[in-house]
């Protein structure tokens, strides 16, 4: 055995241990279990949605009906019976708040207990906005009144349905078509919440944005949908968190982001993904099946992944980038942390279209315990795409010889003045490093933090500040206030 | 896909027994691979079905011309529209024993546990076998041992089907030479490296325009077993090399190296699967691809490491150069990995000539039409210097530069 | 005797941006003339404009090389007919065997002239003599194309290339960066063993330094893609004290 028992269980202190697992106890309001045209329209009139909302999801609905499981992954899915979850939770008497003041205090208790606050007087003003989705609906959205001022929309996406139709019928699913797979016509069908952000042109958004994403109920499926607009010239820097409670059955996340970047715009994006994993007999869990991708529309236009997933008991997730303006730039930095028996199958597409376009993908995956960990990304360069550059780096760390780490990339490439280079590695921690560090006197615990930390570095570096923070505790490590 | 697609048209096979019997059901089963399929997404076969196609009945008149850059010492076996001529057996030199496969089920079985499953030339090329031999091969054997595949009916297609045994501490040189004009060659290729026994190995493609050529190849190597392979992809329609190899035993060394050229509308795939089942193996892989015209170039290379293979080191990079607008290359390397204690890597590039490389080259006086050639050729030069037997890479060498005279160096 | 190089009222762009705005130089046989200027003031544009590198776009006047123009001229034409720049960052090229390329530059060369190809063990036996001279070992020879080499290796190696081409002009491209004292020594000892009566150097350079070894019959002070100011060797030391502030004005 190649990794010592110490450093397999320092791995699994790290990470093994889910420290938002509690339950939150508030009533809730529940769709019958079960999926049928009357459920989405029920979800479509607990949202009070225009008939073209319900006709969009019947339609979507129809198409998912004739679709598969997609099965190239390298996952091992258990059959879900999609008859056997409930497609709308929301807290009693929460069709969106007027303000804080109505919010549930138990739920304000919730996100305070998940760091995250809502109260705006306890934040130090101006530094993060965040959008609470709750189950199937949005509890909270703070800092709307002084993005307001800057001409920036931030609201549920079920808001934004009724208030700003045009923006959202010119884009839902211009970047994730309906058909696109089968969770996104799922989702499509069923969602319920979610984040709508429109930058206007020439707007640098005044301060970070983040949704942060809480499944409660048992049984229940969270599909929540997010759309995010930048006008030409615009920024905003998004940040995404999930949780949810320790339970022994698996839940459904199919959740679909669509982004849209105009001439000059960037959009960066970030997710910490901790949902629960799962106990270490790889029971419970949730199944996170995500459809991310961005459209980099305008010449010059930039978006920017950057992913820290360390939960969930199944991921399938690739977060993409359609480079169709000019010398438009895409990026993609993630580290997949997987121990016991997770299953992460995730990586990225870019698609470059546009003459100079540019992208770049780093992927750090560590494997522990019984996990298997795969990066699967595609970079295909189209006929018109001159001169477009990618650099992919894809990096795994095993530790302990029961887990698996696998690097599948495709390349296509149609255009020869563009040039792609793609380097992995596979390797551990290995003893030497260990006792190295060791005989300068670190613990074994911080030895192996060290190490990771180092492994991870390139994507860590990428992540805003406040998650940052929470991303290192995820992963066990003391960055030792270098980050930033 | 079964019956619609079963083609080559195989009624005039008489009734087969045992494992043909076994392999014509299976091929009846499964018939050509569905365009769904993850390990042909790059390389469809849609146009296969199409195709008239018969097992060659008879060789027709044997004479297929011996290569100038054959090794002077070489023995030659020649297959002519895939049926052996079996007068090249006598020349064998001693230690190498050569026998039919038709009728040896023992052997039979030993080949459907070499050759790649689920390859449907590993079950075609056995129920239609046009020409099946089984060389057994033991001590150190000096002379090349070349396979030579000729062939001018473009109406028939070709399933020779080798099966090489070396055993323990056996040493040989071998090499395949294609150079057939018909309309599929679908040569099935089983090689059993036994402990310690080592093979260098050269294949050279260089069938006509108008051939398909679905190469199946399966590789076993013992404990301590060197393989140093090569393949030399040059002619075809389409053409895909496909080779298997699994390290069985401890302290196995395996190159398996290749370079596709492709000009006009070819399609040249190579698609490799080396399985580390074993723990302190070596497998090392360079690709290189030319593209010119419409070509397209397609490198599938799967790096498997199996639990508990421990030690393992792994190496594979491919690069491919693109020459022309309309060249079009499809890489999809592969890392699967189950095995903590281990040194795997992979590489790939695309790109074109580097511009900068260029000019420093001209900016000295060299035409840039020299230029060009200097720099494809350094493009190749590394793959090729891999080579550990001079007398095979003598042998690949003029077909590299045969190609690029042919193609007035652009 | 005709002027070696003229080069009259020289415009040339990068991309759609202009750099140079209007170059007046003459070049006669023997001379040896420095351009310096500060950073971004053209002078690698104008070694690469000279050259014929793709992408460097005349937009007026014109290089007039013995009598001839250069601009309708492909790099390797120019270098054939004498014209030799000697790299700032010499390029590596894996794969490609250091005698081999070599051999090709300077074959190149005698065929165009009209001479047969150079005998191989007459070359390899020129090489090493001059090899020899720079501190260019064998192993060096045998290598790829600057494939390995440290920053001093690549410069020596440029220097080797222009003592086997023997060019009428040559174009030294901030031959000092990078290198050490002792190496810029080796260096320019290989340049002066050179210097004779019909040949003429162009040697770019940011500071006064390489000028003490290779000493400069003229020195012009290159700014904003213009000659701001041109002088004996003096100019040199000049600059070296005061600068290249002011200069921008003096036109």
């Amino acid at each position: 055995m190649a990794a010592t028992q110490e450093t397999i269980d320092t791995l699994q202190e790290a990470t093994g241990k889910y420290k938002y697992g509690f339950v939150t106890d508030i009533e809730s309001e529940l769709a019958p279990k079960g999926l049928n045209e009357d459920i989405i329209r029920l979800i479509s009139s607990k949202k009070q949605e225009p008939q073209w909302m319900l006709d969009w999801r019947l339609k979507a609905f129809a198409t998912w009906q004739k679709m598969d499981t997609p099965d190239w992954a390298k996952l091992d899915i258990p059959p879900i019976d999609y008859q056997d979850i409930h497609y709308y939770a929301a807290p009693k008497a929460m069709d969106g708040p007027a303000s804080l003041d109505e919010v549930d205090p138990e739920l304000l208790k919730t996100y305070e207990k998940l760091g995250i606050p809502l109260d705006e007087q306890k934040v130090l003003a101006g530094v993060v906005a965040v959008d609470a989705v709750f189950d199937s609906v949005s509890v909270a959205t703070t800092f709307r009144a002084e993005l307001a001022k800057a001409g920036v929309i931030f609201c549920p996406i079920s808001e934004a349905v009724r208030d700003y139709p045009d923006l959202v019928r010119d884009y839902l699913g211009s970047v994730v078509p309906v058909a696109d797979n089968y969770f996104s016509a799922l989702n499509s069908a069923v969602f319920s919440d979610g984040s709508f952000v429109y930058i206007p042109k020439g707007v640098r958004c005044p301060m970070e944005l983040s949704t942060y994403f809480r499944i409660n109920e048992a049984k229940t499926g969270q599909f929540e949908r997010t759309l995010i607009i930048a006008e030409d010239a615009s920024y905003v820097s998004y940040l995404e968190g999930c949780t949810a409670p320790q339970r022994d059955e698996n839940q459904l996340h199919a959740a679909v982001v669509e982004l849209v970047a105009l001439e000059d715009a960037e959009i960066k994006y970030s997710t910490v993904q901790n949902w629960y994993p799962g106990d270490e007999n790889g029971k419970g869990g949730i199944y996170n099946f995500v459809t991310k991708r961005g459209a980099c529309r305008g010449d010059r236009s930039k978006i920017s992944w950057t992913q820290v997933e360390t939960g969930s008991a199944i991921t399938w997730k690739y977060p993409s980038c359609i480079l169709q303006g000019k010398d438009s730039v895409g990026e993609f930095y993630s580290v997949a942390l997987t121990n016991n028996f997770q299953q992460a199958d995730t990586g990225t597409k870019m698609i470059h279209i546009g003459a100079g376009s540019r992208s770049t993908i780093i992927s750090k995956g560590i494997s522990a315990g019984k996990s298997q960990n795969c990066y699967r990304g595609l970079v295909r360069i189209q006929p018109g795409a001159e001169n477009a550059r990618n650099f992919t780096q894809c990096d795994s760390l095993l530790v302990g010889d029961k887990c698996g780490a696998h690097t599948v990339p495709y390349i296509v490439s149609r255009n020869p003045s563009a040039k792609i280079e793609h380097e992995a590695t596979t390797s551990r921690i290995s003893e030497d490093q260990l006792f190295y560090c060791q005989q300068r006197g670190i613990s074994t615990e911080d030895s192996v933090s060290l190490i990771v930390n180092g492994f991870c570095k390139e994507v860590m570096k990428e992540l805003p500040m406040e998650f940052a923070v929470e991303a290192q505790k995820l992963i066990g490590i003391s960055l030792e206030g270098s980050v930033g | 896909m079964p019956g619609s697609m079963m083609q080559p048209d195989l009624g005039q096979i008489g009734a087969l027994q045992g494992a043909r019997a076994a392999a014509m059901a299976r091929w009846q089963s499964n018939g050509w691979p569905d365009h769904r399929a993850e390990s042909w997404r790059f390389t469809r076969l849609s146009a296969i079905d199409k195709m008239e196609l018969r097992p060659a009945g008879d060789a027709g008149a044997m004479s297929v011309a011996r290569p100038a850059s054959l090794p002077a010492n070489a023995v030659v076996l020649t297959f002519h529209n895939g049926i052996m001529d079996t007068a090249g057996l006598d020349a064998l030199p001693a230690g190498v024993t050569a026998s039919a496969l038709d009728g040896n089920e023992a052997a039979l079985d030993d080949l459907a546990g070499l050759v790649p499953a689920g390859h449907p030339i590993s079950n075609l090329s056995v129920a239609a076998m046009t020409g099946g031999l089984c060389l057994d091969i033991v001590g150190h054997i000096a002379a090349p041992i070349i396979l030579l595949f000729g062939g001018d009916d473009n109406a028939v297609s070709t399933h020779p089907v080798v099966l090489v045994k070396l055993a323990s501490g056996a040493r040989a040189v071998i090499g395949e030479w294609h150079q057939a004009a018909v309309g599929l060659s679908a040569p099935l290729v089983a090689i059993d490296v036994a402990a310690d026994a080592a093979l260098d190995y050269a294949k050279v493609q260089l069938d006509s325009h108008s051939t398909t050529h679905l190469a199946a190849t399966g590789l076993r190597l013992g404990a301590g077993a060197r393989f140093d392979g090569f393949q030399l992809s040059v002619g075809g329609k389409l053409a895909r090399l496909e080779t298997h190899v699994v390290l069985t035993g401890e302290d196995a060394d395996c190159t398996l190296s290749a370079i596709y050229l492709g000009r006009n509308s070819q399609h040249h795939d190579i698609t490799s699967n080396m399985a580390h089942n074993q723990g302190h193996c070596h497998s090392s892989q360079i690709i290189r691809g030319v593209l010119d015209d419409s070509a397209r170039g397609v490198f599938q290379g799967k790096v498997y490491v199996a639990p508990d293979a421990q030690k393992t080191d792994g190496n594979q990079m491919s690069r491919a150069l693109l020459l022309s607008r309309k060249a079009e290359a499809n890489t999809k390397p592969e890392l699967e990995i189950y095995a903590d204690d281990v040194l795997c890597a992979h590489g790939a590039t695309v790109g074109e000539l580097d511009e900068t490389q260029l000019f420093y080259l001209t900016s000295r006086g060299i035409r840039p039409e020299a230029a060009r050639a200097m720099l494809i050729d350094a493009f190749l030069q590394d793959a090729i210097d891999g080579i550990g037997n001079a007398d095979l890479a003598a042998m690949l060498r003029p077909v590299v530069d045969q190609w690029m005279t042919a193609g007035g160096n652009r | 005797m005709a002027p070696l190089l003229e080069i009259r009222d020289l415009h040339a762009s990068v991309g759609d941006k202009p750099i140079l705005k209007g170059i007046n130089l003459t070049i006669n046989h023997g001379e040896i003339h420095a351009i310096m200027g500060p950073n971004g003031s053209g002078k690698s544009t104008m070694s690469y404009v000279l050259a014929g590198r793709e992408g460097y776009e005349v937009t007026g006047g014109d290089i007039v090389m013995n009598g001839e123009s250069l601009l309708e001229m492909e790099a390797d034409e120019r270098a054939r007919a004498g014209m030799f720049l000697a790299f700032q960052y010499p390029v590596e090229l894996p794969g490609v065997g250091g005698m081999g390329f070599l051999r090709a530059a300077v074959n190149a060369r005698r065929l165009e002239a009209g001479e047969a190809e150079i005998d191989q063990l007459e070359f390899v036996k020129m090489v090493r003599a001059k090899a020899t001279g720079l501190g260019i070992n064998d192993d060096m020879l045998k290598r790829a194309v600057n494939v390995g080499f440290s920053g001093g290796e690549k410069k020596r190696y440029e220097i080797l290339q222009m003592a086997l081409l023997e060019p009428a002009l040559s174009v030294l491209d901030e031959t000092d960066s990078g290198l050490d004292v002792d190496a810029l020594k080796i260096v320019s000892d290989g340049v002066n063993m050179l210097r004779d009566a019909q040949r003429s150097m162009l040697v770019i350079t940011h500071y006064q330094r390489l000028l003490n070894h290779i000493v400069p019959d003229f020195v012009h002070i290159l700014a904003d893609g213009k000659i701001r100011r041109s002088g004996g060797k003096e100019l040199a030391l000049e600059v070296e004290e005061s600068g290249y502030a002011g200069i921008d004005d003096a036109a």
